[in-house]
C-alpha cells in the first residue's frame, strides 16, 4: 500500500443552523494520487474539504496528516501542513495583478518588506515547471475565469502545498480549458503532488482520477478505483438507484417543420451584432441542439426567438406564420414555451409563492384569470398538481420559491413550461448546475416532448447533453454556426474545434 | 428526505419572521424613545402612558384616551392610510414615487371644483350623487397627475424620483396660484393657507357625532374601504399580480408575458387615484373648501407609513393608525408634562425612524443588489 498522506476519521458536521451535513465520513488520501470526490449537490463535498482545509471545524472526528493527529483552526494551519484549497468562487483581489495576488498574505522576508522581484522569479520558475502560464502583470479583472483559476493554483503551489484541493474547478470552464486544466493536473501528479478533485460530473472524475470517493447525503458510499468502475456504477452510487444514463435516442417520426429561422441578425447589449445571419429549422418530433461555449450569441438568439429582444434583420416563422418581433405574450399564446437560462433572474420570481410562479405566463388566461380576477383556487390546485406530478419537494404551494433548492426551482420551471403543452419548447441551459437526479428529470422531460411529436430546441454549453439528446445539432461560435448535422457525424474533437471557431469544412479537411 | 423537509421548514419560518421583525422594530423604537426621555429627565413609562391614554391630573387626553382625542387620531389615520396605500401601490411596482403629495393636492382641487361649480337642490340622493361625482373627479385628476411621471419614465426613461418631486411643486404652487387669481375677492387668507370659498351644501358630508361633542369624519371608514379594495386588487386580480411581479423581478415578468411599461403605468395611475381620494377627504369631509396648505405633508409621511406596513395594504392601514397615534400622543406630552415641543417631536421622529428602518433597508438593499440570488 502506498503511504497515506491524509486520513479523516468519522467526521461529523452539524452547521449552526441545524443542517446535518456530514454523518460519519471516512476519507483517505494517498500520496501522489488524483482523488475524485463525487456527489450530488448538497452531498457534503465542500463541507468535508473545508474541514480538511481548516476553514470550519468538524463537530466530531479526527484528522491525521502522515500519521500525526492534527487540529486546524484556520487555513493557515492547513497550509503549514501542505494542504491548500481552491474554491468554487475565487478569492482574488480584482484590482491587483496575478503577481500581487500570489504575494498577498505572505510573510515578508526581511526588513518587513516583500521583495516582489524575488517572488516573481520564483513564480516564473514555478510556471515553467508546471506549465501553468499566466500573464502576471495584468489585473485579475481582465483575466478569463480559466486564467484566474491558474492564479489560484499558482498561489497555493507558491506556498509549497503538497495536497491541492479543487472544488468543482471545471464548472466555470469551457471544454478546452477543462482539457488544459486536466493536463496540468496530470503534470502536477507526476511532480508528486496529491490532488482532490471535487465534482459532480461523472465522466470528468473517471477521465483523470486514480481513485474516487462517492458521498451521498453526508455519508460515504464507497471509495473505488476509477479503472474498475463505469459511469453507470458511479451514478447509481451517487443517486442511490439506477438512472437512465444512455438516453435512448428513439427514432421518432419527425413531423412537419415547426420553426424556421432565416438569416437572423440580432444585436447584443453592447450594440454590436451577437447573432449574425443564422438560419435553421426545427421539426415536430425532433430535438435540435445548439452547442457552443457560453457567450457566443446564444442568449441573444433565445431572447429574439421569444420576443424579448428585437430582431434587426431576417425572419422567424412558426407553423408558417411570421412571428418576427411579436410580443412575448403573442409568442407564448401561439404555443411556444421557454425554459430560460437564468432560473431566478428570468424563470422565477423569488419572492412569489410556488402557486404564483406556477401560473406565470398563463396568469392572464382562463382558467387562471376570470375577467380581471385571478382564480386563486384554480391556481393553487394547479400548483399542487405540478408538485405531485413533477415530484417537487416543497412544504406547500404557499412557500416562496426562494426557499426551494435549485433543483426544485428548475423542476418547477420545467413543470410549468411543459404543462402548457407547447408546440415548440426552447430549452436554454436546462440542466446547468443541477445534480444527477434533477438533470435526469429535465432530460426525460425533453425526450417526452419529442416523443409526443413536439419540437424541441435545446441550447446548451454542455456538449455531452447536446450530443446525447439531439437528433440534429449545430455548433455556434460568435453568432454563427460553424457546422450543422447529425451528432453521429462529428467526433468530439471536431465539435471541440468548431466550438473554438473552426468551420466544419476546415475541420474535416484538416483531419483527413 | 426528512432532513431536507426540515431545512425547508426553517427557511419558511425565517420568512414569517418579517412580522416578528416589524414588532421588534416597534419595540426598538419605543426603547430608543424611552432612553431619550429618560436622559432628558422624564419617566419613560409615564410619558408613554400620557401619549396613548392620557394624564388624569391635568385632564390631557392621549391618542386613545377619549372620544375627542380618538376622533383626531382617526382623522389623521385616514389621511395616512390613503397616502400610505398610494405609496405602497407604486413602490410595489418598483416605482420610487415621491409624488403622492402633489397628486393629493390635484385631487383635492378637483373635488373642490366639482363641489363648487355644481350646486344641487339638497336631498339625500343629490347629496350622495354630488359627493360621488366629486370623488370621481378627484380620482381622475389624481390618476392623470401620476400618469405623467409614469409615461415619462416608460417612454423616455426619466427617473421618477426627480419627476415626481418636481411635479409636487407644480401641483402645490399651481393650485395656490389659481386660487389666488380666480377667487381673489372671495379668498380667505389665514395663517394656515389661502382658502377658497366653501363648496355647495350638496357636496358636503357631515361628520358622525360621537359622545363628548367629538365627531368622526367619513375619511376613516372610506380609508378602510379603500384599503380592502386595494388589498383585493393586489392579491386577487391579474393587474395586481403583474404589478407585484414587475416590482419583484421585471425580467421574469417580461418573460411571463407581462408588459412591464404598462404595469408601471397602471401602478402609478392607481397610486394617483388613491392620492386623489386622500385630497378629496379634506375638501368634502373636513374643511368644505380648498385650502392651499391643507396637508402637513401626508404624502411624504405616507412613505414611512407604507414602509412600516411592509407595502402590504392591511399592514399599511395598521401602520397609519400607529403613526397617527404617536403623532397625536406626542402632542399631549407638551401640555401634560410641560415638555418642550422640540423634544416631543424628536421622540416621535425617533420612534418612527426605528420602526421604518427594516423595510427601508430591505428596499435599499434589493435596489442596489438587484434580485437576490441564493448561493
Ligand atoms: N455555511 C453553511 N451553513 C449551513 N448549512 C450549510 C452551509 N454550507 C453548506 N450547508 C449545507 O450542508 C449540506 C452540504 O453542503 P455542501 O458541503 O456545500 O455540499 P456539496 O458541496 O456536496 O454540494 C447542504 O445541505 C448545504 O445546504
Ligand atoms: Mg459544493
Amino acid at each position: 500500500m502506498r503511504d497515506v498522506i491524509v486520513l479523516m476519521k468519522d467526521i461529523h458536521k452539524v452547521y449552526p443552523d441545524g443542517v446535518y451535513a456530514l454523518r460519519g465520513v471516512d476519507f483517505e488520501l494517498r500520496n501522489g494520487e488524483i482523488h475524485g470526490l463525487l456527489g450530488e449537490n448538497g452531498a457534503g463535498k465542500t463541507t468535508l474539504m473545508r474541514i480538511l482545509y481548516g476553514q470550519i471545524k468538524p463537530t466530531s472526528g479526527e484528522i491525521f496528516i502522515k500519521g500525526n493527529k492534527v487540529r486546524f483552526n484556520r487555513p493557515r494551519d492547513a497550509i503549514k501542513y501542505g494542504i491548500g484549497m481552491v474554491f468554487q468562487h475565487f478569492a482574488l483581489v480584482h484590482a491587483f495583478n496575478a503577481l500581487e495576488n500570489i504575494a498577498l498574505g505572505m510573510e515578508p522576508s526581511k526588513g518587513g518588506l516583500l521583495n516582489l522581484k524575488e517572488v516573481e522569479d520564483r513564480v516564473r520558475e514555478l510556471m515553467e515547471r508546471t506549465g501553468l502560464k499566466v500573464d502576471l502583470k495584468v489585473p485579475i479583472s481582465r483575466l478569463s475565469v480559466g486564467m484566474r483559476q491558474r492564479v489560484e493554483i499558482l498561489k497555493l503551489l507558491y506556498r509549497k502545498v503538497d495536497v491541492l484541493i479543487l472544488d468543482e474547478p471545471t464548472s466555470v470552464l469551457s471544454p478546452i480549458e477543462v482539457k488544459e486544466l486536466f493536463r496540468t493536473l496530470s503534470k502536477l501528479r507526476e511532480k508528486g503532488k496529491t490532488i482532490v478533485l471535487v465534482t459532480h460530473k461523472l465522466r470528468e472524475a473517471l477521465s483523470i482520477c486514480d481513485r474516487i470517493t462517492v458521498l451521498r447525503r453526508g455519508k460515504k458510499v464507497a471509495t473505488v478505483k476509477a479503472r474498475e468502475v463505469g459511469p453507470e456504477d458511479l451514478a447509481k452510487m451517487m443517486v442511490g438507484r439506477e438512472v437512465l444514463f444512455r438516453v435512448g435516442k428513439l427514432k421518432g417520426r419527425t413531423g412537419k417543420e415547426v420553426l424556421k429561422v432565416s438569416n437572423l441578425w440580432v444585436k447584443g447589449d453592447l450594440g454590436t451584432y451577437a447573432v449574425k445571419g443564422l438560419s435553421f429549422t426545427v421539426r415536430g418530433g425532433e430535438i435540435f441542439g445548439i452547442a457552443g461555449v457560453e457567450g457566443n450569441g446564444q442568449s441573444e438568439l433565445v431572447e429574439a426567438l421569444f420576443g424579448l429582444r428585437k430582431v434587426e434583420r431576417g425572419s422567424i416563422t412558426f407553423k408558417g406564420e411570421d412571428i418576427t418581433n411579436l410580443s412575448v405574450k403573442e409568442i407564448r399564446d401561439r404555443g411556444i414555451s421557454l425554459i430560460p437560462e437564468d432560473r431566478l433572474g428570468r424563470g422565477l420570481i423569488a419572492d412569489f409563492t410556488l402557486t404564483e410562479n406556477a401560473i406565470l405566463g398563463m396568469h392572464y388566461k382562463p382558467p387562471f384569470s376570470k375577467g380581471f380576477r385571478l382564480n386563486l383556487e384554480e391556481s393553487k390546485s394547479f400548483a399542487r398538481d405540478l408538485i405531485r406530478k413533477y415530484e417537487i419537494t416543497a412544504l406547500s404551494e404557499d412557500v416562496p420559491v426562494k426557499f426551494l433548492s435549485g433543483g426544485n426551482q428548475q423542476r418547477l420551471i420545467v413543470a410549468r413550461e411543459l404543462s402548457r403543452g407547447p408546440t415548440l419548447l426552447i430549452a436554454f441551459q436546462p440542466t446547468m448546475g443541477l445534480d444527477v437526479s434533477a438533470t435526469e428529470f429535465v432530460r426525460n422531460g425533453l425526450l417526452r416532448m419529442k416523443s409526443e411529436g413536439r419540437a424541441v430546441l435545446l441550447i446548451s454549453s454542455d456538449l455531452e447533453e447536446v450530443v446525447q439528446l439531439s437528433d440534429r445539432m449545430a455548433v455556434m461560435y460568435e453568432g454563427k454556426f460553424m457546422g450543422l448535422g447529425r451528432p453521429e457525424e462529428f467526433s468530439t474533437e471536431e465539435i471541440g474545434l468548431m466550438m473554438g471557431g473552426l468551420e466544419l469544412h476546415e475541420v474535416k479537411s484538416g483531419n483527413s | 428526505m426528512r432532513l431536507s423537509q426540515a431545512i425547508h421548514k426553517l427557511r419558511y419560518l425565517a420568512s414569517l419572521s418579517r412580522i416578528a421583525q416589524s414588532l421588534l422594530a416597534i419595540v426598538m423604537g419605543f426603547l430608543a424613545g424611552g432612553i431619550m426621555l429618560w436622559a432628558s429627565g422624564y419617566n419613560p413609562l409615564k410619558s408613554y402612558e400620557i401619549m396613548f391614554i392620557g394624564d388624569p391630573e391635568s385632564g390631557v387626553q392621549g391618542a386613545f384616551g377619549g372620544y375627542l382625542a380618538l376622533s383626531n387620531t382617526l382623522r389623521e389615520a385616514a389621511f395616512l392610510t390613503l397616502t400610505g396605500l398610494a405609496v405602497a401601490v407604486s413602490f410595489l411596482a418598483g416605482m420610487f414615487n415621491i409624488g403622492v403629495e402633489g397628486a393629493m393636492y390635484i385631487g383635492a382641487f378637483a373635488a373642490f371644483l366639482v363641489g363648487y361649480f355644481i350646486s344641487l337642490p339638497l336631498n339625500p340622493f343629490t347629496n350622495l350623487f354630488h359627493v360621488c361625482l366629486a370623488l370621481l373627479g378627484s380620482i381622475v385628476a389624481g390618476a392623470f397627475w401620476s400618469y405623467i411621471p409614469a409615461v415619462m419614465k416608460v417612454k423616455r426613461g426619466a427617473h421618477e424620483v426627480v419627476t415626481t418631486i418636481m411635479l409636487n411643486y407644480v401641483a402645490i404652487l399651481t393650485t395656490k396660484m389659481i386660487v389666488l387669481r380666480a377667487f381673489l375677492p372671495k379668498t380667505g387668507i389665514v395663517p394656515g393657507g389661502i382658502l377658497t370659498p366653501p363648496i355647495s351644501l350638496s357636496a358636503r358630508v357631515a361628520p358622525i357625532p360621537l359622545p363628548s361633542r367629538a365627531e368622526l369624519t367619513l375619511g376613516f371608514p372610506l380609508a378602510i374601504v379603500v384599503t380592502l379594495i386595494t388589498y383585493f386588487l393586489l392579491k386577487a386580480t391579474t393587474l395586481g399580480y403583474e404589478i407585484r411581479a414587475v416590482g419583484l423581478n421585471p425580467r421574469a415578468a417580461e418573460y411571463g408575458g407581462v408588459n412591464v411599461g404598462k404595469a408601471l403605468i397602471y401602478s402609478m395611475v392607481l397610486s394617483g387615484a388613491i392620492s386623489g381620494i386622500a385630497g378629496a377627504c379634506d375638501v368634502l369631509f373636513v374643511e368644505y373648501r380648498f385650502n392651499s396648505l391643507f396637508s402637513p405633508g401626508y404624502g411624504f409621511d405616507g412613505i414611512a407609513v407604507a414602509l412600516i406596513g411592509r407595502l402590504d395594504p392591511i399592514g399599511t392601514a395598521l401602520a397609519a393608525l400607529f403613526i397617527a397615534a404617536i403623532h397625536m400622543g406626542a402632542r399631549s406630552l407638551q401640555p401634560a408634562l410641560g415638555m418642550p415641543k422640540e423634544l416631543a417631536m424628536a421622540i416621535e421622529g425617533l420612534i418612527i425612524i426605528f420602526t421604518a428602518l427594516p423595510e427601508a433597508l430591505n428596499m435599499l438593499i434589493s435596489k442596489f443588489k438587484g434580485v437576490k440570488v441564493r448561493k
